[in-house]
């Protein structure tokens, strides 16, 4: 076999097996963390995509919700029922739905949920957004109703995606107003 | 590497061949193992860097279609056969009204029933009754006669039936899933026409008394006969059998797509001679089953339009399969879907 070089100090060349053992080691070291920057990057395209699943089904019920409210507001009166019948507990849509690719973190039946809020009282804070409530939601100059059912001339609605992402349970918040007008 | 022999010469101990052998093999291993994790990363890189680009190229595609159709209004366009149609005629069709039916493209004659036709116009005539430069019997079909009084759909437009309990086969083209369930629906689904608010004036105002102007914004200039659409244009081929995926999950190896481009043309109706403009959306990376567009896409017995409008709730239903890695032999095929609300009223 060819001297592949210097090592030794009697003057005869090659490498020791101290010196390669050394040097694979080194190269195994340099390769193993290419390989976990891959897989971090890897992990950080899969979280990416999560939020962008996720973000794409809370503006899409975000627009369904519109589009049921327009519709209902042909009949003011009977808006709000109409909307709460649609989106509300136990309605013909229902307030949760699923997302395609995404898993429901632990004590979520599914993915997204939805929420009504009638209660002119509630404050950002109690709802965990930045919605500017409490807020007078049924047009009589106050914000002390706490249920505006009846009444409604605005609504307000948070979407919610819960789900469990790359190694913890990520939540995203959606609140947008409706209109019965 | 120097090799030291047990020799009565020198009293310095070498390696023997055993030893020699076992540590080659030892080294053997390690680079071999070495190699292989470098591929394995190569491969893993270049699937995700495929990945992500193919899922930015899909979310961006989406935004530019809600900032597009944020404040325009859909339109249905249909029309009614008020003449015989020969098989061979291939200078016009005369129909009630070509009112927003974009300027060229493909319409299905005698939808769902045996006489079934998809034929291409080059051109809508100015009277608003005629269809000219046609092409007759395409993707898939054979050019028939049709007699007056028969529907014709521009084949973009998918929209669902009145009729969604039990319908009969002819009364829909297909059937996806919606999000009460299933939804029988007509068209293919690979376009959508729209106008939206002008100033005819090149202004800002865009209300004449109470009501909104509606029109489009065509080779600059705001125009009330104005029009606008989105298409689905092919423009390059991708066989299952050359890359060995099966996209569809459909089992077999076997199905040919289209790949192009999400496009939006404007045009003046009723004046030919006004300049017809295109601008992409995005890259030509959406996937279309050839000759069955909005199509089952994912395998899950259900179809996949590009766009299903319902007018009623003016509900857009956009569902893209954007595909990448094609360059490097990984073909990544990612589904991106939203909703979008038109807040105006329909048109037609």
């Amino acid at each position: 076999m060819k001297s592949l070089g210097k090592g030794n100090s009697d003057g005869k060349q090659g490498f020791t097996v101290l010196e390669m053992a050394l040097a694979t080691v080194t190269l195994m070291v340099g390769i193993m963390s290419i390989s976990a920057a891959t897989l971090r990057m890897h992990h950080l395209s899969r979280q990416n995509r999560e939020r962008t699943l996720a973000h794409n089904a809370v503006h899409a019920v975000a627009e369904r919700i519109n589009s049921a409210s327009a519709v209902a507001a042909l009949a003011p009166s009977s808006w709000t029922t109409t909307v709460m019948d649609a989106y509300g507990p136990g309605g013909t849509v229902g307030n949760t739905f699923d997302v395609l690719g995404l898993t429901a973190s632990e004590g979520h039946a599914q993915v997204g949920s939805i929420v009504i809020i009638t209660d002119e009282t509630k404050t950002d804070a109690e709802l965990g957004v930045i919605m500017g409530m409490p807020r007078d939601l049924n047009g009589d100059g106050d914000a002390n109703d706490t249920d505006v059912t009846g009444d409604a001339r605005m609504l307000g609605v948070i979407i919610t995606a819960d789900w469990r992402g790359e190694g913890s349970a990520v939540t995203l918040n959606h609140p947008l107003y409706i209109m019965g007008y | 590497m120097r090799l030291h022999r047990f020799s009565a010469r020198s009293r310095r101990a070498g390696h023997t061949l055993l030893e020699l052998t076992f540590s080659i093999s030892i080294y053997s291993v390690i680079l071999l193992a070495t190699l292989t994790m470098l591929e394995r990363d190569t491969h893993l890189s270049k699937s995700v860097l495929s990945t992500a680009h193919v899922e930015q190229m899909a979310q961006e595609l989406i935004y530019r279609l809600k900032g597009e159709l944020a404040n325009a209004h859909g339109s249905n366009p249909a029309a009614i056969v008020t003449e015989e149609f020969d098989d061979n005629d291939t200078t016009q069709l005369r129909v009630d009204s070509t009112l927003g039916f974009p300027s060229s493209g493909t319409l299905i004659l005698a939808r769902g029933t045996a006489a079934e036709e998809r034929l291409t116009y080059s051109e809508l005539e100015d009277t608003e009754e005629y269809f000219v430069g046609l092409e007759r019997g395409l993707q898939c079909t054979t050019a028939t006669d049709h007699a007056d009084g028969v529907d014709l759909i521009w084949a973009g437009l998918a929209e669902p039936i009145g009729r969604q309990d039990n319908p009969q086969p002819d009364q829909y083209d297909g059937l996806t899933m919606g999000v009460l369930g299933p939804v029988y629906f007509r068209g293919d689904g690979s376009g959508f026409a729209y106008r939206k608010p002008i100033d005819p004036t090149g202004g800002n105002d865009l209300l004449q008394g109470d009501q909104l102007i509606w029109g489009s914004v065509v080779s600059g200039t705001a125009n009330e006969d104005g029009w606008s659409c989105l298409e689905y244009l092919p423009r390059y081929e991708f066989s299952e059998v050359t890359s060995g995926r099966d996209i569809n999950n459909d089992g077999d190896l076997l199905d040919l797509y289209d790949i192009g481009v999400i496009s939006r043309r404007r045009w003046v109706t009723g004046n030919a001679d006004w300049d017809i403009e295109h601008v992409s959306m995005g890259p030509a990376a959406v996937l279309q089953e050839r000759c069955n567009y909005g199509g089952d896409m994912d395998g899950d017995g259900f179809d996949d339009p590009l766009f299903l409008w319902d007018k009623d709730t003016r509900q857009l239903q956009i569902r893209l399969f954007v595909i990448g890695g094609i360059a490097t032999n990984n073909p990544i095929v990612r589904q991106v879907e939203s909703t979008i609300f038109l807040r105006n009223e329909v048109e037609l």
